[in-house]
């Protein structure tokens, strides 16, 4: 499904990321951890074409992520803050969206409706621009807008921070059941090993833009990650 | 970083050349009035064109003043009292550009002219019920604001009125100029206009007092300046597809953003510069033809040149937002397109009028550069626009911010600007304006009509510069 060849991306004399192949099949569940600057969001950022790798390449479904634009439309992606148009309201914000996927008013209530637990009722309805929500609300927002139109890939950058605790939950909840039903591929990083762990069915430890563990996810993955960062 | 620090010289050097200059323009007023204006009574044309100056000012005041609100904030955890810190924040409100205006142009002309004529005492007079009487819209407006933020059709009222005012005067009714005038006149030879005005004053500031001592509350003052802009939403038709969709997008971030607000209504102010340039008999003369291809190009392409400036910029905190997504570029660029051109012709239909007032070479010049706008220089906005973008904070509350403000946007906007002037230069050697200003036209015709190869090329160029301009966008 998705393939990173040679894949390396330098600024001046530092080395951001250098991945000699990296492959992930679908329907996996693919976690990324890792301390800071280890190189998660380079990697998620040249996955979707959004910096220039310095060698190397991505490909989705075979075709190079820079050089089509095709694997946009089954492809969904919340990284940061600047995914989200912020002085717009969310409902203006999901139009936008079902714009681009064309949606009808119809579909777009129809993927709205399974979130409505999810927000709380704090999203929606409140006349509120986003910018305006709290940190934890607008990532809610930004991880509806990941998972909008069906897509068949979807990556989050540490989805579970600002959450509250039965939000965290509830979005556990919604990664396993879009797994089990549709066999998304979903790419997640995360600094919370606790979480990653229980849902990943893989986890690749980056440490200065290499990879330097590749991990089944399974009951001995924390326990190793957790000796790995104690040690470090 | 050197260039930031460039564009933080250039600005002082431009504060620092302007300010010289009001000085300058302060103490020459009363001869400039007397010789240029050719008014034998200065103090009488002050008084005369005192109304407007009000009104402009109450005007910029409901866009651009700040309404000094949530610095209270810093202070509410801390036992002070209520009352004090609503007297702290509106004595810490006179801290504005608007309150220094007054008395940088008029205090000098209060003690030479008006002193002549009314004695010292009325000089003082006149002086002190200008500066309470500023105060009062100072203080008024601040309370008008906060009531207008819940209720929108406040300042459109207040426009109207301002409209209806002089409607009489076309029936050969009273001119409203002439009562304060009339008013200000007074102040010279007695205190009761003083203490009108202290009247006025007291009873503005009480209700801002009053308000600020009942409503300090952070959820009930907050954000409720911008609630008031979320009901303007002036769109286009959902019939225009995603271009047209992220038209709208772009009209609701010019709606909902100060500073992007500010550049529209000065864009609207700009056109009244018609006023003063229009009856000039040299510019509608025979070698005029440079003066009608300026002046179109500016009226015409103010919101163009302006907002253009930071084309992308605007975009800045969210450009992410649009390559994540399947956005065509080609989209995203025509939305741009449509947005410029929309502008240009809005400010074209509204300056129409001044070709019936002062003849159709106006119109012929302004249609021209309409083209011109149209076909040439939008191209080149969307193309320079791509050169070098820095980071722009939309949040920033100042209208007047500089913050975003690189060399490259400085250096922009010349061409724009220049080359229309140069290409006509060879028509006016030979005494043929007219055809000068036709060849601009046409030229501007043959962009518009080869726009869609020219989107698709910008879109192209957009492919390769867009990983550099989303990069400048991220880093802080």
């Amino acid at each position: 499904m998705i393939l990173a060849e040679e894949l390396k991306k330098e600024y001046g004399q530092v080395t951001a990321l250098d991945i000699n192949r990296l492959e992930i099949p679908k329907g996996e569940c693919f976690g990324l951890v890792g301390n800071n600057g280890a190189g998660k969001t380079t990697f998620f950022r040249l996955m979707l074409d959004m910096i220039r790798p310095t060698h190397g390449s991505v490909s989705i479904k075979g075709e190079n992520t820079a050089e089509s634009d095709s694997w946009k439309q089954f492809t969904g992606s919340y990284l940061d803050e600047a995914f989200l148009i912020n002085y717009l309201t969310p409902e203006e914000y999901f139009r936008f969206l079902a714009k681009i996927y064309h949606c009808s008013k119809k579909e777009l209530s129809e993927y709205l409706e399974p979130f409505s637990d999810f927000f709380r009722g704090e999203v929606l309805g409140r006349g509120k621009y986003i910018r305006e929500l709290s940190k934890g609300n607008i990532k809610k927002v930004g991880i509806v807008s990941a998972f909008f139109a069906s897509p068949e890939i979807i990556i989050l950058d540490e989805p579970f921070e600002n959450l509250d605790p039965g939000s965290q939950i509830m979005l556990k909840e919604l990664i396993q059941k879009e797994q089990a039903e549709r066999e998304v591929t979903f790419l997640i990083s995360s600094h919370d090993l606790n979480h990653v762990t229980e849902i990943c069915d893989r986890i690749v430890l980056l440490e200065k833009g290499e990879i330097i563990k590749d991990l089944k996810g399974d009951e001995h993955t924390l326990l190793t990650l957790k000796t790995y960062f104690q040690s470090n | 970083m050197g260039r930031g620090c460039l564009a933080g010289c250039l600005i002082a050097l431009a504060a620092f050349l302007i300010l010289p200059q009001l000085i300058v323009i302060a103490i020459y007023l009363e001869l400039f009035i007397v010789d240029y204006l050719g008014w034998s009574d200065p103090v009488a044309f002050i008084n005369t064109i005192l109304l407007y100056y009000f009104m402009l000012e109450v005007l910029m005041r409901m866009f651009l003043q700040k309404l000094p609100s949530m610095e209270i904030s810093a202070y509410l955890p801390h036992p002070i009292k209520i009352p004090t810190l609503a007297h702290l924040t509106l004595t810490g409100s006179l801290v504005s550009p608007f309150i220094i205006v007054i008395p940088l142009m008029l205090t000098y002309f209060s003690f030479t002219a008006v002193q002549v004529q009314a004695g010292v005492v009325g000089a003082w007079m006149w002086y002190l019920t200008l500066i309470v009487f500023n105060l009062f819209i100072h203080y008024g407006m601040i309370t008008i604001r906060r009531i207008s933020s819940e209720r929108p059709f406040i300042p459109i009222g207040l426009l109207l009125f301002f409209s209806l005012l002089h409607l009489p005067m076309f029936f050969d009714g009273p001119v409203p100029a002439d009562y304060t005038a009339w008013f200000f006149n007074q102040a010279m030879q007695n205190p009761v206009p003083l203490m009108l005005s202290a009247l006025l004053l007291s009873g503005a500031y009480s209700s801002a007092f009053y308000f600020y001592t009942h409503n300090y509350h952070m959820d009930s003052q907050g954000d409720s300046s911008g609630r008031f802009w979320k009901k303007f939403a002036v769109t286009l038709p959902e019939r225009y597809g995603l271009t047209g969709t992220l038209v709208n997008q772009e009209i609701r971030l010019i709606i909902r953003h100060k500073r992007a607000r500010s550049i529209l209504f000065f864009s609207l102010l700009f056109l009244f510069i018609g006023l003063v340039m229009y009856p000039d008999e040299e510019v509608l003369g025979i070698g005029s033809h440079i003066m009608l291809v300026f002046t179109g190009l500016m009226l015409t392409g103010m919101f163009l040149l302006q907002y253009g400036q930071f084309l992308f910029s605007w975009n800045s905190g969210f450009l992410d937002a649009f390559l994540a997504q399947p956005v065509p570029l080609r989209d995203y660029i025509a939305s741009k397109y449509y947005l410029m051109i929309l502008s240009c012709l809005l400010l074209y239909v509204l300056i129409l009028p001044y070709a019936w007032f002062y003849g159709l070479d106006i119109l012929l010049g302004n249609t021209c550069m309409l083209f011109y706008n149209m076909g040439i220089n939008v191209f080149l906005v969307i193309r320079l626009g791509m050169w070098e973008p820095e980071k722009l904070d939309l949040e920033s509350h100042s209208a007047f911010s500089f913050q975003g403000v690189g060399l490259a946007q400085w250096i922009m906007g010349l061409p724009l600007i220049l080359l229309p002037g140069l290409l006509v230069i060879p028509f006016l050697a030979f005494g043929q304006g007219v055809y000068g200003l036709l060849f601009l036209g046409i030229m501007g015709l043959i962009g518009m009509l080869l726009r869609n190869p020219i989107i698709r090329l910008l879109a192209r160029t957009m492919e390769e510069k867009k990983y550099d301009m989303a990069q400048s966008f991220r880093s802080n």
